[in-house]
């Protein structure tokens, strides 16, 4: 693949691919022009922009390990502790620009996380996973292609382990073994970015028992593989991105990531492209390091977007009137206050980081685990603080269409009116932008995405010393 | 004068870091060249970082003079005075 580096690029690059994909039922044969995803596109394109531009460069970019040259930041493997800040740092800009999910986060976790537990496995198995995903890191860092980060199986029956199941599929799996290579079905569900990315890294769901050894695949196949197939997923109002405009509440950056149905339908995959198959001992510590890398992310991308979201609920109270009252003033706050907390505890763990005997640098988990949990708690109270101070004309408001009806367009303007001097329009795209912020698909994201709060409350047990904590008590206590 | 010019990365800026570059350098007119960090032949280096703790200071290039600005309260003719050694 030529080197993407613009904008530019990169859509070219997606018309090249040609990746199968379904939406409501029809194939999309160009995504680039098609509305639903365009949106979801300039989102992600910009981890190419910001990384040409000289005021965001020093967060955008790295300099390769493995080479020595300046690449995308979102194709790094982490260096330092410095490294990790910076990780955050540049989510939060880019949720600045978008106010919206740029998607490249997850491959780049995946990447990470292949990147440290390969090492180990061939400490431990004498196999060659990290030399083959190095060489596959090289490929990534030099052509900066986007990577969907594959972990999420559809799972079918949660109380069955996956060889279990009734359908074998419901887990991602190797059907056959030859010379060549492997071939693989399956589904991962709910994958950010997939229609706009390049290659998916597959990762196995969860902890795995020698049983399950098909199951404990590390894989990197291209979305345009044959047997590949995708279907976009529904949001809240999604059927505003196909007319666009205000109303869309977000336009040019949409909703959360744009999550897609990724099928493997008897795919093949060529050795060199598998970093781990059968090592099942390793799948819960990959797990549980692409989840730690990934729960690092979410007060540096939901502090960003929570940023706007104050902004917009500050705009819009001034354009009501209600800025000045007391009340309002203290939830504004409450906001910063809900905002920053989430900031802080990515920071925090990204600053306890540490280094992995591969040499790349990993977050504190137990700080990583509390910041993704309070995303979970903290996005809602937020959500809900901006629609106390918006107000119910969030729930009512009537289109852009009514607006700009030559019937009904006066009455619009007349009764959206706020204070004196202030457009109905700006004040109908403020309120929309905030819906758009707040409702359904985007508070799902907060709660499930990077895994459902029980699995960091379960880590709280391993990593909290509880031991150390009642020898502490015990002592103050004066109990011998 | 030959200045490099460098941003921080940005990550919460407490202002427009670009718009005061640009007024910077529309008050320096042709009495500064501005360059990248990397270019040879700089007599000083202008960081623009967003907030007070100007992450990248500590990365600057030991052998030039640095002007570190946090803020976007000096006027940007009173920089070019600083970065021209006119103080
Ligand atoms: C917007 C969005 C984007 C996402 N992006 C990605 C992505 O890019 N890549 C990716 O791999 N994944 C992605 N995910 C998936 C995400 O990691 C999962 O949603 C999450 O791990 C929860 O899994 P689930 O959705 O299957 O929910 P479930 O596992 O069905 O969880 C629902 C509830 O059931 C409970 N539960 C489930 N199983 C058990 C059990 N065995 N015992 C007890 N309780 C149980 C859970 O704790 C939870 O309370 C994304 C999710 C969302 C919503």
């Amino acid at each position: 693949m030529k080197t993407i580096r613009s904008k530019e690029d990169y859509l070219q690059s997606l018309k090249e691919l040609g990746s199968v994909i379904y939406l409501n039922g029809q194939r999309v044969e160009d995504i680039t022009t098609h509305p639903a995803f365009i949106p979801h596109i300039n989102a992600a394109a910009k981890t190419y922009e910001l990384a040409l531009r000289p005021e965001s460069e020093d967060l955008a970019t790295a300099v390769s390990h493995l080479t020595g040259k300046r690449i995308n930041r979102f194709t790094h493997i982490h260096q330092s502790v410095e490294d990790l800040i910076k990780k955050v740092q540049l989510l939060r800009l880019i949720a600045h620009e978008t106010g919206s999910c740029f998607q490249r986060c997850v491959g780049w976790d995946a990447m990470n996380a292949t990147y440290m537990t390969t090492y180990e496995i061939d400490q431990k198995h004498g196999t060659s996973y990290h030399a083959r995903f190095i060489e596959y890191l090289k490929r990534i860092q030099a052509e900066n292609f986007m990577l969907v980060g594959g972990m999420t199986d559809p799972k079918g029956d949660r109380s069955l382990p996956p060889a279990q199941q009734e359908d074998l599929d419901l887990f991602t799996h190797v059907v056959e073994r030859n010379d060549q290579g492997i071939v693989i079905r399956g589904a991962k569900a709910h994958q950010t970015g997939g229609a706009n990315s390049h290659e998916i890294l597959l990762m196995p769901t969860q902890a795995m028992r020698p049983e399950d050894a098909d199951f404990a695949l590390v894989a990197a196949v291209p979305l345009n593989a044959p047997g590949v197939v995708q279907i976009f997923g529904r949001q809240t109002n999604d059927e505003r991105k196909l007319t666009g405009g205000m109303d869309a509440g977000n336009p040019d950056y949409g909703l959360v990531g744009g999550e897609t149905l990724i099928v493997f339908d008897n795919v093949f995959i060529p050795w060199e492209r598998v970093f781990m198959l059968g090592e099942s001992e390793f799948a819960g510590l990959l797990v549980e390091r692409f989840a730690t890398l990934h729960r690092q992310n979410y007060g540096g991308c939901k502090g960003g977007v929570s940023d706007i979201l104050v902004g917009a609920c500050a705009l819009a109270t001034e354009m009501q009137g209600s800025a000045k009252a007391s009340h309002v003033k203290e939830k504004l706050a409450e906001m910063t206050h809900l905002a920053e907390t989430l900031y802080s505890g990515s920071v925090a763990c990204s600053a306890m980081g540490s280094k992995t005997v591969s040499g790349a640098y990993y977050p504190d988990p137990l700080l990583a685990n509390c910041t993704k949990h309070n995303v979970t708690r903290h996005i809602y109270e937020i959500a809900r603080l901006a629609h106390d101070v918006a107000g119910g004309i969030l729930a009512t408001m009537p289109s852009e269409k009514d607006l700009n009806s030559p019937e009904v367009g006066g009455y619009v303007r007349k009764y959206m009116a706020g204070v004196k001097g202030v457009s109905p329009e700006n004040r109908m795209r403020i309120l929309r932008l905030i819906e758009n912020m707040t409702s359904g698909t985007a508070l799902v994201e907060s709660m499930h995405g990077a895994g459902s709060p029980q699995t960091q409350k379960v880590m709280y047990g391993r990593l909290g010393k509880l031991d150390m904590k009642k020898k502490m008590a015990a002592k103050l206590a004066g109990i011998k | 004068m030959r200045v490099a010019l460098k941003f921080c990365g940005g990550c919460d800026p407490g202002y427009e870091r670009g718009e005061y570059w640009q007024a910077i350098a529309r008050a320096a007119g042709p009495e500064i060249e501005w360059a990248r960090l990397e270019d040879q032949g700089c007599q000083a280096v202008l960081l623009i970082c967003g907030c007070d703790t100007a992450c990248v200071e500590d990365d600057m290039p030991p052998g030039l003079r640095l002007v570190c600005l946090r803020n976007d309260r000096l006027p940007p003719r009173v920089v070019v005075d600083i970065l021209l050694q006119r103080e």
